[in-house]
């Protein structure tokens, strides 16, 4: 019944989603379900590709699917705080300053191109995920719930981008790459319609509060001290092997396990078992790993190295 | 001009962790030897860490030769000698300080630091309390990593914690070998090396002369004088009174021990009360030993003077342990020859006249011995004051002046006054020094001697009694007899305000459960000789040991323990047996191995199986059956007993070859 749960799921909301997505985004299945196993596990998400392989596309498909209320920042190089946060502004028939809120107060932030903003800019918006309120004028507000950055990010080796430091990345639960479309989805995609097109017509498939209630089940999915043991030598091979500049953090490894039960879930499992784990391990400590020495390989590739050389015990 | 090559080869952090072990070890000796010798050591080795760590060039060879020349000849000046324990200890520090500084090689280091491990050694020439025990074990650890830094090899330099927990590994798994040694290792009689001379020096006891004002450095000492184990309940506290030496020569201010006093047999017109005990007497370095009034037997090597103190042949340079019967009811010397009866009446006459007319004024009234004493008693009894800090007495009749004047004093006081008026009254009298009470260790029911239960009292002779023991200062401070010094004069020797805080006895427990230790650390540890090794041994049922069988049970025993050891180190690096599961699931990933489809390392169990069902779909309900199994045990809710046994009965049923 462990296994062969998934085909009983057809009906689950979070299928629906995934299918329904899959109409806009052709051939990307897995990085559909890898996002909203991000959001499910309640973290941010992070697509990192090149332009034009549809990662605005994808995060506001998402957005809409998910039936939330959502704002989109396009971030450029002259963007300032205000223009996240919001600003006061003094209104001249009640001669009293009125706080405008700016667009971080939504349900869902598409930042888009966030390493094109000044890393001031950037802060601003790293420091709502962090802490779940933005202080403006000295008054702190809260941020809606829930509350999600769904952030796009070209290559770090475009030109006119600022890298995002490492501390900041590592509040990205996930890092996403969406990759070329396969041959027989190309196709596809050359004849079919312009796919933004598209988007206003998809109906939400979930509403909030069903989405919180399926966060709320994602910490009850067991997980076993076997499988514990697995996760903690995936994270004492990073700090072990010569292979990585660094290991990995205390908060990495929980964020592994958080992301395979939300994986788990989405695969009707009541039960985390290794696969799941290794389902979204490189997406969580892809941008979170790097190798040592010259022949350095990407944070990706060092993930799936990871794979390979932690024996499941 | 040839040396000066830079330390490049030395890792300047092991150097600097080398030169803190080495001022660590010595720390306890710059206290002990000339101020010069502290004072080279340091700059020595201050000198070293600067080379080390600023990689500046090392001293000219001719320099450190000079520097070497000068130790050796400032250490002869000092001693007269270049042996000895303090001349040797000085030498081998001095030289040790030039070892360091000439240190190049990765070879001088090592030697180094095995002269460090002969320096901890020489702690214990001077010193062999727990503390210092604990002390020495530090020094040891601390070497121990200092070596473990050295053999770690080439790289980054080990930090603190990487030589410390390894180094205190080593010693722990080194610990039930030094047990073995300790307890196995054939002793010699007499210790095995004979402490130098000089090691006597500065040993505190009784004196063999009594001036007023001499005891009170003692009374104030909290330094254990013996220990006493007794056979049964320990007497009352107005029994305790340990003879020790005894004084007749009187020179009108101080009392001496008289040269000529011939032994005697312990033999005695009335014995009774006879009381069994052991005695524990911390090194005095002085001839005499203590007994319980009267003694009735003598300890091997030890004589018996005929005013009953005792004598040992050989001074008592070491704790000194022997067994002990005395009798508190007896009587003794009831013949007093002329000769002796003539020594214990003499007295200057020109000296304390006022005390002497006294005296005599007491005899001629009534010349009942007992009624002089009587009233000598009674006089202290009226007037006078049991202090610790007495006026001091420099006229030259300091009897006079104490008995009509200054009337403040302790038992050397009263003792000292009591026997001159004793004599004035023609009473023959001596002095008797020795120890009076002492305190009671509540956990092992030992009675600790302090110094400063240092005590002097009054022998009177009697016509048809025999010597009669008369206290004087119990007619001043009866309390001094009836509880011991403390409740004389309150608590001494600790800050009394600690004392008087030190309601609930915490402080007395803790002094009294330190005690308690050290006993056993002199019986066990430090008086662990060869009878004490061969009734150890004999209660564990090895008998009869010559060293030859000795050092036979030592090799067995070491390779057996260091064998022991070595098999737990082995086994608890093996892996430890899997659970049930697990163990199926193994055999299953074997058995499919053999089929061609062997599980990866890094293969979950669900993509494991749906390889194996692409492969061999006629293995598929089998191998679903079984994979589901193990998911459940592992990661799921855990299996049932009858579960369980279905997994295994199904993997041994599992033919896929």
């Amino acid at each position: 019944m462990l296994i062969e749960a998934r085909a009983r799921l057809a009906a689950n909301p979070v299928e629906d989603v995934v299918s329904r997505a899959s109409r806009v985004i052709l051939g990307k299945e897995r990085q559909i379900r890898l996002a909203l196993a991000c959001i499910l596990a309640r973290g941010h998400l992070l697509i990192e590709d090149v332009p034009g392989v549809g990662k605005t596309t994808l995060s506001q498909a998402l957005a809409r699917l998910l039936g939330l209320h959502y704002q989109r920042i396009q971030f450029t190089s002259d963007l300032l705080p205000a223009d996240i946060i919001g600003v006061s502004i003094f209104e001249r028939e009640s001669s009293t300053f009125r706080f405008h809120p700016g667009p971080i107060f939504a349900q869902i932030i598409l930042a888009d191109e966030i390493n094109r903003a000044s890393p001031k800019a950037q802060s601003a918006l790293l420091e709502a995920m962090e802490e779940h309120q933005v202080t403006a004028e000295g008054e702190t507000r809260a941020l809606p719930e829930p509350f999600f950055v769904i952030a796009t990010q070209n290559p770090q080796n475009q030109v006119g981008t600022f890298p995002l430091p490492e501390s900041q990345l590592d509040r990205f639960l996930m890092r996403l790459q969406l990759g070329y479309p396969d041959a027989k989805a190309e196709r596809e995609l050359l004849r079919g319609e312009e796919r933004r097109d598209i988007l206003p017509t998809l109906e939400p498939a979930i509403d909030a509060p069903q989405l919180m209630a399926l966060q709320a089940a994602v910490p009850q999915v067991g997980v076993s001290d076997a499988l514990l043991d697995y996760v903690q030598a995936l994270v004492a091979h990073t700090r072990q092997s010569p292979k990585y500049a660094q290991g990995l953090s205390p908060r990495a490894g929980l964020a592994v396990l958080r992301a395979a039960q939300a994986w788990a879930m989405m695969q009707g499992r009541t039960q985390v078992l290794p696969e799941d784990v290794q389902a979204i391990l490189p997406a969580v400590v892809g941008h979170r790993l790097h190798g040592a020495g010259e022949s350095a390989r990407g944070g990706f590739d060092a993930a799936a190295d990871l794979l390979t050389a932690v024996a499941i015990p | 001009m040839s040396a000066a090559i830079p330390n490049a080869a030395l890792d300047a952090r092991g150097v600097m962790w080398l030169l803190g072990a080495m001022l660590f070890v010595v720390a306890p000796h710059l206290a002990r030897m000339p101020e010069w010798v502290g004072a080279f050591f340091v700059l020595m080795v201050a000198w070293r860490g600067w080379v080390a760590w600023r990689a500046r060039h090392f001293p000219m060879r001719w320099v450190v030769f000079l520097l070497t020349v000068a130790a050796a000849a400032g250490t002869f000046l000092q001693y007269g000698r270049l042996f000895g324990r303090d001349a040797g200890t000085t030498l081998l520090i001095l030289m040790a300080a030039m070892k360091l500084v000439e240190m190049r090689t990765s070879r001088e280091v090592l030697l180094a630091i095995h002269l460090g491990f002969v320096l901890v050694m020489t702690n214990f020439l001077y010193s062999q309390t727990i503390p210092m025990g604990i002390y020495m074990l530090a020094c040891v650890w601390i070497f121990v990593a200092t070596l473990v830094g050295y053999q770690r090899g080439m790289g980054r330099p080990a930090t603190v914690a990487e030589r410390l927990v390894p180094a205190g590994k080593l010693l722990a798994q080194a610990l039930p070998l030094m047990v073995v040694l300790f307890v196995l290792f054939p002793r010699v009689t007499g210790p095995l090396w004979a402490l130098p001379q000089d090691a006597r020096a500065g040993l505190s006891g009784l004196s063999d002369t009594m001036t007023p004002g001499n005891i009170s450095k003692l009374i104030q000492s909290e330094a254990t004088a013996f220990r006493v184990e007794f056979d049964g309940d320990i007497p009352a506290y107005q029994w305790l009174y340990f003879r020790g030496p005894v004084l007749w020569a009187f020179d009108g201010r101080s009392w001496r021990m008289s040269e000529f006093s011939p032994a005697a047999a312990l033999e005695y017109p009335k014995a009774e009360r006879p009381v069994k005990y052991a005695m524990t007497v911390e090194p005095h370095g002085k001839h005499w030993l203590f007994a319980l009034d009267v003694p009735g037997t003598l300890p091997p090597g030890v004589s018996a003077r005929h005013d009953l103190q005792l004598r040992s042949v050989r001074p008592v340079d070491a704790r000194l342990r022997y067994e002990m019967t005395s009798y508190l009811d007896y009587r003794f010397g009831e013949k007093l020859p002329a000769g002796f009866r003539e020594f214990a009446l003499r007295f200057n006459t020109w000296q304390n006249p006022r005390t002497i007319a006294l005296g005599r004024q007491w005899a001629a009234e009534n010349p009942d011995p007992r009624r002089v004493i009587g009233r000598a008693l009674q006089y202290f009894n009226s007037q006078f004051t049991y202090t610790l800090e007495p006026p001091l007495l420099e006229s030259d009749d300091p009897y006079d002046e104490f008995l009509f004047d200054k009337k403040r004093g302790f038992c050397e006081h009263y003792a000292g006054s009591f026997a001159l008026l004793m004599r004035a009254a023609g009473i023959p009298s001596r002095i008797v020094t020795g120890y009076q009470g002492g305190e009671i260790n509540p956990l092992n029911r030992e009675l600790i001697v302090r110094q400063a239960d240092a005590h002097a009292w009054v022998e009177v002779w009697l016509e048809g009694e025999g010597w009669v023991r008369v206290d004087p200062t119990s007619a001043v401070s009866p309390n001094r007899i009836d509880s011991g010094i403390n409740a004389a004069l309150g608590p001494i020797g600790v800050i009394p305000s600690l004392i008087a805080a030190d309601r609930l006895g915490i402080l007395s427990n803790l002094r009294f459960a330190w005690d308690a230790l050290n006993s056993q650390w002199n019986q066990w540890v430090l008086g662990y000789n060869i009878d004490r090794q061969r009734q150890f041994l004999t209660r564990l049922g090895i008998d009869a040991l010559d060293w030859m069988t000795l050092a036979l049970w030592l090799a067995g025993v070491s390779f057996a323990v260091a064998g022991l050891v070595s098999l737990w180190l082995v086994a608890r690096d093996l892996p430890r047996r899997d659970p049930p599961a697990v163990r199926a699931w193994k055999r299953y990933g074997e058995k499919l191995a053999r089929a061609g489809l062997a599980r990866a390392p890094h293969e979950g169990p669900l993509d494991y199986l749906a390889r194996v069902r692409a492969a061999r779909p006629d293995l598929g309900p089998e191998a679903v059956a079984i994979t589901e199994r193990y998911v459940q045990a592992r990661y799921g809710t855990g299996l049932t007993a009858p579960e369980a046994r279905e997994l295994a009965q199904r993997v041994r049923d599992f033919r896929p070859a």
